[in-house]
């Protein structure tokens, strides 16, 4: 298969793989707004901090989303999917480090009856697949500015 | 009204003309540039949340173990966790402290009560587990 053409399969994909977690993600906690709030109040934030996190969370998915929708934005969508998944990991990570005076409530897992281990490895997944999605669309973006293929272009000896 | 005023209001319309006009651009060379496969995902995941959520609506909750908020009477989530009860190691059937997660016997309901008082008040209430801080 042509080096270019998999290059744009694979961003396509770890694209469409991130549309489908923000989403799926965004909808179900809009779908339960209250519910998600009170899930928010139940981590280690403070209580003054929740109304913020709850909305710029939210404000953030759909950001990604969208970024990852459009090719001319996707690089950004990749860079701030990783930023974000960085952070949620990062945050389950210090949870399973016990690094919090308080237990935070793993109620707020994507998936119904996911403990803060299993949530920590999908996470991960998802951090890798924002890296992979970020290179792939870095050197697919290379190759159409013609810099990847100065060595194909050069005349053959004689 | 003024001519100057009149002036103000032209330079105004112009301007939301100009950026209707840039807007609807910007939409029509980007959506034409909308893929297929990312798209698909979109519609996907809210179709998979929309059906989730309908399907959880329709199905009696049986026995399950559901996370109190740190004031020990608030349930945070209609979604069950394992039992015992895991919302971290401080969490669990013989400590002193509030409650952190409520058993409830939900099978003659589709429906989380919101607080543990209205659990046990309703009969759904089996046992609790305690916060040890």
């Amino acid at each position: 298969m042509n080096k270019y053409f998999s290059l744009h399969i694979l961003s396509d994909t770890c694209a469409s793989l991130l549309v489908l977690l923000w989403s799926y993600s965004l909808g179900k906690k809009l779908m339960a707004f209250a519910e998600f709030r009170m899930q928010m109040t139940d981590q280690v934030f403070p209580a003054s901090m929740v109304p913020f996190l709850v909305y710029g969370l939210l404000l953030a998915q759909l950001l990604c989303a969208a970024l990852l929708l459009f090719p001319k934005y996707r690089l950004l969508g990749f860079w701030s999917s990783l930023l974000l998944m960085s952070l949620f990991t990062g945050y389950i990570g210090l949870v399973l480090l016990k690094a919090f005076t308080q237990v935070p409530c793993h109620c707020i897992s994507i998936l119904a009856g996911m403990d803060f281990k299993q949530h920590f490895f999908f996470n991960l997944f998802f951090t890798a697949v924002a890296g992979l999605g970020l290179i792939f669309t870095l050197k697919k973006e290379r190759r159409d500015k013609g810099m990847d293929t100065i060595v194909s272009h050069a005349p053959l000896p004689a | 009204m003024t001519r100057l005023q009149e002036r103000l209001l032209d330079l105004l319309r112009g301007q939301a003309v100009k950026r209707s006009v840039l807007f609807n651009h910007f939409l029509k060379l980007n959506m034409k540039k909308l893929q297929f496969l990312p798209l698909m995902a979109l519609v996907l995941g809210l179709g998979l949340t929309l059906s989730m959520s309908s399907f959880s609506s329709n199905v009696n909750l049986g026995i399950n173990w559901y996370p109190v908020s740190t004031d020990g009477n608030t349930i945070t989530s209609s979604t069950p966790i394992s039992e015992p009860p895991s919302n971290g190691d401080g969490c669990a059937k013989n400590n002193d402290q509030n409650v952190c997660a409520v058993k409830l016997d939900l099978t003659s309901t589709s429906t989380v009560p919101a607080t543990v008082s209205a659990a046990t008040t309703a009969g759904y209430f089996l046992e609790d587990a305690n916060r040890d801080l």
